[in-house]
C-alpha cells in the first residue's frame, strides 16, 4: 500500500483518498468547515490548508489526493498563520453570542478558535445583522452566525435531493435562504443542524432545551422504520433531549430522517401509563408490581388458549423471553405500513421505508405469524405487547375475551384491556433489531425506565416464577 | 407565465449547440432576458427557469450574485461608475457627486422620470483609462465633469 507522511507519521492510503481523510486516520484532525465526508468537495473555506514538501503554495487537504511518498505538514508557521488568518476573517462578522448560542460546546468555529485562532479581534466595524428566520417545521436560521461554508446548500442538493437552499447575493452580503422564504420541503431537514458547523441552523425541537456539555450519549437504533438507522441518543437525568444519526456506511451513512429524529417524545409523554394498572373493574386502579403479577397470573391461569400480538418493535431478546414464558401460545406480529416484511419497500430515495417498525424481520424469523391471520376471538386470553413506538390497532383489545397489555401504552389506548403492565420503550432498554437488510444490530439503553416501567424480561420472569419479585 | 419574445428564443436556439446542457446557458439567458425586459424580476427568473427546465433557485443564486443583473427596474440610462482604487484616485468620487447633484438623486436611485440611474460598480477592468463610467453597454473612458455634462445633455 502507498504511504504519505503527515507530520512525521506514516499513514497508508487507498488511491484517490484525500489528505484530510488519511490524516484523520492518524488522529490528526485537520480543521475544516466546508468539507464533510458525506457531501461533495468545494474547497472554499480554506481552513484545511496544509504544506506539502516540495510545493510552493499551501494546498487544501480536503481536495488534494494523496500520492505515494507525499510529505504533509500541518503545523508549520506558514500553515498556522494562514489558518489563523482564515479564522480571523470568519470571526469578523460572527457575533460573540456563544453564551446564548445552542451550538456552543459542539461548534467547529469555537473549537478552531481555541486551537488555531487569535485571542483578540482587530475588527472594529459594524457587523452585519439579520433577524432569525423560520425554515419550516424543523429548522430555525440565524444568519448572523453563518460562515458561508455552503454545507447546507450541498446537503439539500445531494441528501435531500431538492435544490431549495441557495446563497443569495455575494461577498459580505451573502445570505443563505430558501427561495421566496418557502419552508424547507425535504424530509431530512433536521440533518441541516448536524452539518452546520456553527449555530446558524438549529433544530427547533432542541433549541434552548439543554446545554450540550450536560448531555450524555448512548449508541442506539432508530425504531421509526425497518431501515434501522444508527443513532446517538443524547440524554440527561433520565430525559431524552435529541436523537442524532451515527455513521454507519452500510445502513444510514451519516443521515437520518426527521420522522426518526423527532420520534422520541412518546417516551416522556404525560399520558403514558407508568404504573401497573388494573382495569377489570369500572375504575382504573394502580397496582404495585407484586399485586400486578398476581393479577396477571390469575388471568393466565384461567386461560386455555393464549394468543400474543406483538408489535414489531420488540427486541430479539424480548422475543426469546416471550417464547419461553408462553410455550403453548400462538404468536402474531404487528407492524404499521405492511403486514409482512416482503411487502416492505423504500418510500424515498434515501432511507425511509414503508414498514414503520424496526424488527418485523426479526419477529418473522422467530416464527411469528402476520397480523392479518390474527383473530382475538380465537383465544381465551390475548396478550398485547407494545414495546416501542408502533401503536397497536386502536380498540383491538375490545374484541378479545380477556386481555393483558404489556409494554408502552397511553391512557387513551386502554379500552378493552383488563390489565396493563408497563414495560420499556426502545430507548430505555438494550437489545437487538433485525433491519430490512437482515442485519442484526445491537443497541444500548439510553435512559432508565420511566416511572414504574420494567424491562419486559423481568416482568415475564416474575410471572413464571411467583417467588421472585419483579424489578 | 409570460413567454419571451422572438429575439430571446432565436438567441437561445442559436447558442444552444455551444453548451453542454441547458443549465450552462443560464448566463446568456439572463443577459438576453435583461435585454428584452430591462431588468430581472422575480417572475422573469421563473420564466427563465421554466425555459431552461431548471429550478428557480438556480436562477436566483446566479442572478443575485452578479451585479450586472438588475433586480430592480433601472432608468433608460444606467450610469455605472467604477469606484475602485484606480478610478477613485483619478477622481471618480467627484464625478459621482456631480452626477448625483445633476440628476437630483442619490447613489443607487433612479430619477422619477425614469431616465437615469446612478450605480456604483466594481472594477470595470479599464484602470489604464481611469476614471471610467459605463453607461448602459458603453464605456466612457478618461471621464471628467465636462464630458459627463456633455453626455448627460445629449441624453436628455
Amino acid at each position: 500500500m502507498p504511504n504519505i507522511v503527515v507530520d512525521g507519521v506514516q499513514v497508508e492510503f487507498k488511491p484517490g483518498e484525500k489528505i484530510i481523510d488519511v490524516a484523520a486516520r492518524a488522529k490528526n484532525v485537520i480543521p475544516r468547515y466546508c468539507y464533510h465526508e458525506g457531501l461533495s468537495i468545494v474547497a472554499q473555506c480554506r481552513m484545511c490548508l496544509v504544506e506539502i514538501e516540495g510545493q510552493k503554495k499551501l494546498v487544501t487537504a480536503c481536495s488534494t489526493p494523496c500520492t505515494d511518498g507525499m510529505k504533509v505538514n500541518t503545523t508549520t508557521d506558514r500553515v498556522k498563520k494562514s489558518v489563523a488568518g482564515v479564522q480571523e476573517f470568519l470571526l469578523a462578522n460572527h457575533p460573540l453570542d456563544c453564551p446564548i448560542c445552542d451550538q456552543a460546546g459542539e461548534c467547529s468555529l469555537q473549537e478552531n478558535s481555541y486551537k488555531h485562532g487569535n485571542e483578540d479581534t482587530r475588527f472594529d466595524f459594524f457587523r452585519r445583522t439579520y433577524i432569525d428566520v423560520d425554515m419550516g417545521p424543523s429548522i430555525k436560521k440565524n444568519m448572523n452566525r453563518c460562515i458561508h461554508c455552503t454545507r447546507c446548500i450541498r446537503y439539500c442538493d445531494e441528501v435531500g435531493q431538492i435544490h431549495e437552499m441557495i446563497a443569495e447575493q455575494r461577498g459580505n452580503n451573502t445570505a443563505i435562504v430558501t427561495i421566496d422564504d418557502k419552508p424547507l420541503q425535504t424530509a431530512y431537514a433536521g440533518g441541516l443542524a448536524d452539518v452546520c458547523p456553527v449555530g446558524s441552523l438549529t433544530t427547533k425541537d432542541f433549541r434552548f432545551k439543554k446545554r450540550v456539555w450536560y448531555l450524555k450519549t448512548a449508541a442506539s437504533i432508530c425504531d421509526g422504520c425497518s431501515q434501522g438507522c444508527n443513532i446517538t441518543v443524547s440524554h440527561d437525568a433520565g430525559l431524552i433531549y435529541r436523537l442524532e444519526p451515527r455513521e454507519n456506511q452500510e445502513v444510514n451513512k451519516w443521515w437520518m430522517c426527521d420522522e426518526g429524529r423527532y420520534g422520541f417524545h412518546h417516551v416522556h409523554s404525560p399520558s403514558r401509563v407508568m404504573s401497573p394498572t388494573d382495569l377489570r373493574t369500572s375504575e382504573m386502579k394502580s397496582l404495585n408490581w407484586s399485586e400486578a403479577s398476581n393479577a396477571a397470573r390469575e388471568l393466565l391461569k384461567s386461560a386455555r388458549s393464549i394468543g400474543l400480538l406483538v408489535a414489531a418493535d420488540a427486541t430479539l431478546e424480548e422475543v426469546v423471553a416471550l417464547k419461553k414464558s408462553f410455550p403453548q401460545a400462538e404468536f402474531f406480529s404487528f407492524s404499521i405500513g405492511v403486514d409482512k416484511s416482503e411487502d416492505d419497500k423504500a418510500t424515498d430515495h434515501l432511507l425511509r421505508r414503508k414498514d414503520k417498525s424496526p424488527n418485523l424481520r426479526g419477529l418473522e424469523e422467530a416464527g411469528f405469524k402476520p397480523f392479518s391471520s390474527f383473530d382475538p376471538k380465537n383465544f381465551d386470553l390475548c396478550v398485547f405487547v407494545s414495546a416501542g413506538k408502533v401503536r397497536l390497532p386502536y380498540g383491538i383489545a375490545k374484541l378479545a375475551k380477556k386481555s393483558i397489555g404489556m409494554g408502552l401504552f397511553f391512557k387513551e389506548e386502554l379500552t378493552g384491556l383488563n390489565l396493563v403492565l408497563p414495560a420499556c420503550s426502545t430507548y430505555e432498554k438494550a437489545g437487538t433489531f433485525v433491519n430490512q437488510q437482515g442485519k442484526k444490530q445491537c443497541f444500548a439503553a439510553a435512559v432508565q425506565p420511566v416511572g414504574m416501567s420494567r424491562p419486559l424480561e423481568n416482568i415475564l420472569s416474575a410471572l413464571s416464577d411467583g417467588a421472585r419479585k419483579v424489578g | 407565465m409570460a413567454s419571451f419574445g422572438k429575439e430571446f428564443t432565436t438567441e437561445m436556439e442559436r447558442i444552444e449547440r455551444f453548451y453542454p446542457n441547458k443549465q450552462a446557458m443560464l448566463l446568456p439567458a439572463l443577459h438576453a432576458a435583461q435585454a428584452e425586459r430591462g431588468w430581472i424580476s422575480d417572475s422573469t427568473m421563473q420564466d427563465i427557469a421554466d425555459y431552461l427546465s431548471i429550478p428557480k433557485t438556480r436562477v436566483k443564486e446566479v442572478a443575485t450574485f452578479y451585479h450586472m443583473f438588475h433586480l430592480k427596474p433601472v432608468g433608460k440610462y444606467n450610469l455605472q461608475f467604477c469606484n475602485n482604487i484606480a478610478c477613485w484616485l483619478r477622481g471618480s468620487e467627484e464625478l459621482i457627486h456631480h452626477a448625483e447633484k445633476k440628476c437630483g438623486i442619490q447613489m443607487g436611485e433612479t430619477t422619477p422620470d425614469g431616465n437615469f440611474t446612478i450605480s456604483e460598480v466594481e472594477c470595470l477592468g479599464s484602470c489604464g483609462t481611469a476614471p471610467v463610467c459605463q453607461i448602459n453597454d458603453d464605456y466612457h473612458e478618461n471621464f471628467d465633469v465636462q464630458a459627463l455634462d456633455k453626455v448627460l445633455g445629449e441624453m436628455k
